[in-house]
């Protein structure tokens, strides 16, 4: 097992790295730029090196200034967490090259699924379903033959990308060129590969994902599915399993194509293969492979019993897995909640400032994962994800009542997020029956308000409670015991 | 530090009986208050109300920091005095927090005689500038009034301490760089209009606040115009045309809140860059007594010739009952000292019986100590005189109660004065009576103050008239007819003598609960450290 | 004690007065019993009304966040008041000529809806064009200027009412 590992990211993912690391009694090394000095990655770590200003690109993203922070700690291997380097291969092979380890795929599986649309030929071949469509289409003559086949409505979306960019959906065919004009110039833009898919979009869609799990002697399991159906602008904001959809029979059947995909390219450790699920007629098709650990690792870790972390490094490290995919079985059910630094009522814009006040849920089966205390900052640079809340139950009605019950218990002040949206979409029947899908939110919450209407007397009287508090000594260093401080309302006689 | 070690019992019978008693003169203060806080009545109030205006009180408190003190000053003037038609001789003073910066207000009651100036009006006024000059405090005039009473213009208008002071006030305090702010909430008119045209910066509310020379009665009279209050000197006139008024509200509310945005522009600390008395001294945190100063009800006695011992009062007055004392075995009837009360440090001299040569010797000592090491001083006055007879004269007691006097005219750090009981002759001019210039002086309900005690002007009296009968040959007086001859003297002494008397006449801050006193002290001191420093006099002396 | 707050739109009164060992709060008119249960840093338990509550608060600036059940507040002081200007008192706000000046055009007509910040006349003084803007939305309740006039400083030149 390593004796040093150094963690390339930041924030929640981090700090779930570098318990993972403490547990297994492996040195942990954080790296930090500028604007995370004092975060909670750094304090948590057992060393800590400063790899670079705040921007991501001189710093998190920066392939020579993680090395060497590697190379001067003496770390024996690399976890990359998610976002950032995780999917870079060339970043996978450079800490090969230097004598590392990668804790994560090979270069050459992250390359194979990296492209979406080379990833869209090889599952072809190895018999997991794509949605129909067709790739390398410049011509706008060919664009309009080949969507002519496939039938309206399509997906176009860019061959080197995710995230929603370079997306655009066509409903009708004279919009086509158009569309894929801009498509083409956002991929450019976003990566610099304006080569696009064109796919049969595939409305009220669900989005239904496994994990797959596969050490370096040939065993690959799946972990079950996670159903992320509740997104905005293309990002899942509450995930769980088991999915409310699947049945055991279709559960089985992805869950081989899920097998399937990762064996076609030789995967190990830890990935997910995303479906998109028509919800009408229960057809699946493969969207990507995600060749990395995923945000919402933990409903998997809650119900299968295991933890991912801890086994991502083992796999590295050459350990084989214990078990078969006979052996795993899913345990009740559960949710996760992302919250994020963002306004609901705004279309979502992401939304900086302090964290004057964090408290976190806790009690049986609740899970909270945050790179934040008290006091941080929520800053521009980097993504607004501020915590995950994560909760187990015997069933799903159970999970989604503890969850809530969670959320309430959240206090997070000083930021616009979105705390008492998720309690929303929790609470909504359409929630609670299981009938979402990936477009939901956007039509169902169009210009959602917080319910909060009103100042509720209680809340007022409060306010007025917590200004009469004794301030602080620091209020005035010059005079710091004052007795006009003292809010007491004296008046003489009274 | 030591601790004073109490040795009270508020089991003992004659605490429980001086408790009762002064727990009755306490209640008494609180019920004078209650009645002057009413200003000149429900009626009127409602009147007012009908006006759109805020009644004074509620002013002062939109004004400050929510659920800061206030520290009111002489709220009892003019008690019994012009018939009891003013009370509070129609002005509210004090000091406030706002916007976090202590100030001082003067706020018109123009429920009383609509906010006219009676003398002691006057004289309140006049007081809270000089609180507020010594004090280094922005001045804040809530203003609301018709000028002066002209049934008693002879006693408000000429003098050197007359209305005019008010603006001579005014500019000498701006020229200081002390703040003035008026905020016009109704009329202010003829001498009036100058408080706001002196001031800084002026807020004027529509279509109740006025300011003009002459009011529509008048120009009728001079000129023949007919025109309204409103036309002549409210606010539109004033903050378009005239320039007298810088800021337009809407009402008292949005004047009130003009205001604190301009007090959130001064300076924290007026005077800080030069150095205030605050700078320097080693604060302490705040700690409660050891002992609740409630329990002076009980310490103190009912029979105010009774001795009691000094120090059980300061053990409730000060931090943690915690008391350096100084020179305790040497001039014994005057108890000196370090404390601190509510963080800051304080040299604090109180009587503990009659002043004789040694004890003002040892107070002027101390007095020099404090001034050399800036540290402010309390002085608790309960002093019947000095020392009297053959001897002591012999002795130079009056040369040495004149180092005392000079010591204390003299010191520059900032004193505090609290008569906790007898304030008799030369005792108080060597306790830094008013005469002395303390920041602030308050009076227990219970102190008495006169040149001297009742019984010995009234025997003193005797003596003369008994003599006087000798010389015409004629019988001594019988105890019966000395009695008699006596009783005027005492009872003019007790209402001449009587802190209602005194506060009536401003010749002190206001009458105080012994047991608020901690609590008024650390406010006061507070202030008085927020001054800036001005240089020391002399070095120490030993006596 | 007075405490005025603002949210959003929303504005609120608390008035605070001792009562026993707790307070008798007043909010927008209603009493409510009110007593201190515990009191930490940025966190306060209360009795209102019977209902013990918990609330966390932390302070920005002159804002102040609270959070009670899962909602989340956010309390400002109450805003200044924007218009120190002031109108005439009578519902209309009076547009008067800045500077003694002819009247160049006049772009509104009695009777027409304005806009706040719409121009209403050109003026021409000491060869400066000056607009004359309407400070408020509403109607031209009256319009006192003609084409060619010659206008005083302070001259009434429109009234703009409801």
């Amino acid at each position: 097992m390593f004796k040093k590992v150094l963690v390339a990211n930041r924030g929640e993912i981090a700090v779930r790295i570098i318990r993972a690391c403490r547990e297994m009694g492996i040195t942990a090394v954080a790296v930090y730029s500028d604007a995370d000095r004092r975060a909670l990655h750094v304090r948590l770590a057992d060393e800590a090196v400063n790899i670079g200003p705040a921007q991501a690109s001189e710093s998190y993203l920066s392939v020579e200034r993680v090395l060497q922070a590697a190379a001067a700690t003496g770390a024996e291997a690399i976890h990359p967490g998610y976002g950032f380097l995780s999917e870079n291969a060339d970043f996978a092979r450079a800490v090969q090259q230097a004598g590392l380890v990668f804790i994560g795929p090979t270069p050459e599986a992250i390359e194979a699924m990296g492209d979406k649309g080379r990833a869209r030929t090889r599952m072809e071949a190895a018999g997991v379903p794509v949605a129909p469509g067709y790739q390398g289409l410049d011509d706008p003559a060919a664009l309009e033959a080949a969507a002519a086949k496939i039938s309206l409505p399509l997906l176009i979306k860019a061959a080197a990308g995710g995230g929603g960019k370079g997306m655009r959906v066509v409903h009708q065919l004279s919009e086509l060129v158009e569309a894929a004009a801009a498509a083409r110039r956002e991929a450019q833009h976003a990566f610099g590969d304006g080569r696009l898919i064109l796919e049969r979009y595939i409305p009220h869609a669900r989005h239904i994902e496994f994990q797959v799990l596969a050490d370096q002697h040939g065993n690959l399991v799946h972990l079950f599915e996670r159903e992320c159906s509740v997104q905005r602008r293309h990002q899942k904001i509450i995930e769980e399993t088991p999915s409310p959809y699947l049945t055991e029979a279709l559960r089985a059947k992805m869950g081989e194509a899920a097998v399937a995909a990762a064996r076609s390219v030789g995967y190990t450790n830890a990935g997910t293969v995303e479906f998109i699920v028509d919800s009408q007629s229960g057809d699946f098709y493969f969207l990507e492979m995600n060749t990395r650990l995923q945000v919402e690792h933990p409903v998997t870790e809650w119900t299968v019993g295991i933890d991912l972390v801890q086994w991502q490094i083992r796999i590295a490290a050459g350990e084989p897995l214990p078990f078969k995919q006979d052996n795993l079985s899913q345990r009740g059910h559960a949710i996760e909640c992302r919250l994020y630094a963002e306004d609901p009522a705004n279309n979502f814009l992401p939304a900086t400032g302090p964290l004057l006040t964090f408290a976190v849920p806790s009690g049986p089966g609740v899970r909270m994962d945050s790179g934040f205390t008290s006091g941080d900052q929520i800053t521009i640079h980097y993504d607004p994800l501020i915590a995950k809340v994560t909760a187990w139950g015997e069933n799903r009605p159970a999970a989604i009542q503890r969850m809530t019950a969670a959320l309430r218990e959240t206090v997070l002040l000083g930021i616009t997020h979105n705390g008492q949206f998720l309690q929303d979409v929790l609470s909504d029947p359409q929630f609670i029956a299981g009938g979402v899908y990936t477009t939901w939110v956007e039509e169902h919450f169009n210009g959602w308000q917080p319910p909060q209407c009103g100042l509720p007397p209680e809340v007022l009287v409060a306010a007025a409670l917590a200004q009469l508090q004794p301030p602080s000594a620091a209020a005035d260093e010059h005079d710091p015991y004052s007795p006009w401080r003292m809010p007491n309302g004296y008046r003489v006689g009274q | 530090m030591e601790t004073i070690q109490s040795s009270i019992s508020t089991k003992d019978p004659a605490f429980q009986a001086n408790e009762l008693f002064h727990r009755g003169l306490a209640e008494e203060l609180r019920q004078r208050l209650v009645v002057v806080r009413q200003g000149g009545g429900e009626k009127y109030q409602q009147r007012q109300a009908a006006q759109g205006k805020l009644f004074v009180r509620e002013r002062i408190d939109r004004l400050l920091d929510p659920g800061s003190p206030f520290l009111e000053l002489s709220p009892l003037a003019a008690w019994d005095c012009y018939d009891n038609q003013a009370p509070g001789a129609g002005i509210v003073t004090g000091i406030g927090r706002v916007a976090d910066r202590e100030v001082l207000i003067v706020a018109n009651d123009a429920t009383v005689k609509g906010g006219t100036y009676f003398p002691l009006t006057m004289k309140k006024h006049l007081r809270a500038q000089e609180v507020a000059f010594q004090n280094a405090l922005p001045c804040i005039y809530l203003v609301d009034s018709g000028g002066i009473f002209l049934p008693m213009q002879d006693e408000v208008f000429p003098d050197s301490d007359d209305f005019g002071r008010i603006f001579y006030n005014q500019a000498r305090m701006s020229a200081k760089g002390i703040t003035q702010i008026a905020v016009v909430m109704g009329s202010c008119t003829a001498g009036g209009a100058y408080v706001p045209a002196m001031s800084d910066e002026t807020i004027i509310v529509r279509g109740t606040g006025t300011i003009f020379l002459g009011g529509p009665p008048l120009v009728k009279a001079a000129t023949g115009e007919d025109v309204t209050a409103e036309d002549l000197g409210g606010a539109d006139v004033h903050t378009r045309r005239s320039g007298v008024a810088d800021h337009y509200a809407e009402d008292d509310d949005h004047a009130l809140e003009i205001c604190r945005s301009i007090v959130e522009t001064l300076p924290r600390k007026s005077g800080r860059s030069a150095g205030i008395w605050l700078d320097g001294l080693d604060l302490v945190p705040t700690a409660e007594p050891l002992y609740p100063p409630a329990e002076i009800y009980g310490i103190l006695p009912a029979n105010p010739r009774a001795a009691y011992d000094v120090r059980e009062i300061i053990a409730r007055l000060v931090d943690g009952s915690a008391f350096r004392e100084f020179k305790a075995r040497y001039g014994t009837t005057l108890v000196c000292g370090f404390a601190a009360i509510h963080g800051y440090p304080i040299g604090i001299l109180g009587n503990n019986g009659v002043l004789f040569s040694e004890s003002a010797l040892k107070a002027t000592h101390f007095i020099e100590l404090c001034e050399q090491r800036g540290i402010p001083l309390l002085f608790l006055q309960n002093i019947t005189g000095f020392m009297v007879g053959k001897e002591y004269e012999a002795g130079g007691i009056a040369k040495d109660g004149a180092k005392l006097v000079h010591a204390v005219s003299t010191v520059s750090v900032p004193k505090l004065t609290v008569l906790i009981g007898g304030s008799f002759g030369a005792g108080n001019y060597g306790m830094s009576g008013r005469a002395f210039n303390p920041r602030f002086l308050w009076m227990w309900p219970n102190a008495r103050i006169s040149a001297m005690g009742g019984e010995q002007a009234a025997n003193v009296l005797l003596t003369v008239k008994q003599d006087q009968l000798a010389r015409e040959g004629k019988a001594p007086l019988s105890p019966a007819e000395a009695e008699a001859f006596m009783r005027p003297t005492l009872e003019e002494y007790e209402r001449a003598g009587n802190p209602y008397y005194s506060t009536a006449r401003l010749w002190d801050d206001g009458v105080l609960d012994p047991a608020e006193t901690r609590q008024v002290l650390g406010l006061a001191l507070s202030v008085a450290l927020n001054s800036p420093r001005t240089p020391g006099g002399f070095g120490v002396f030993r006596m | 004690m007075h405490f005025r707050y603002q949210s959003g739109q929303q504005s609120a009164e608390v008035t605070l007065e001792r009562s026993g060992d707790g307070f008798r709060a007043l909010v927008n008119g209603v009493a409510y019993a009110v007593e201190v249960l515990d009191r930490q840093p940025g966190v306060l338990s209360l009795r209102f009304d019977g209902r013990p509550l918990t609330f966390y608060w932390a302070q920005d600036g002159s804002r102040k966040w609270i959070s009670q059940g899962g909602c989340t507040y956010w309390l400002d002081p109450p805003a200044q008041r924007a218009s120190q200007r002031g109108s005439e008192g009578d519902g209309n706000t009076a547009v008067r000529a800045p500077m003694p000046a002819q009247v160049l055009a006049v772009q509104v007509a009695s009777g027409d809806p304005v806009e706040r910040g719409q121009v209403l006349l050109l003026l021409e003084a000491m060869k400066m064009e000056i607009q004359v803007k309407s400070p408020a939305a509403g109607r031209v309740n009256r319009l006192l200027a003609a084409v060619g006039q010659t206008v005083d400083r302070d001259q009434l030149l429109v009234e703009i009412g409801e």
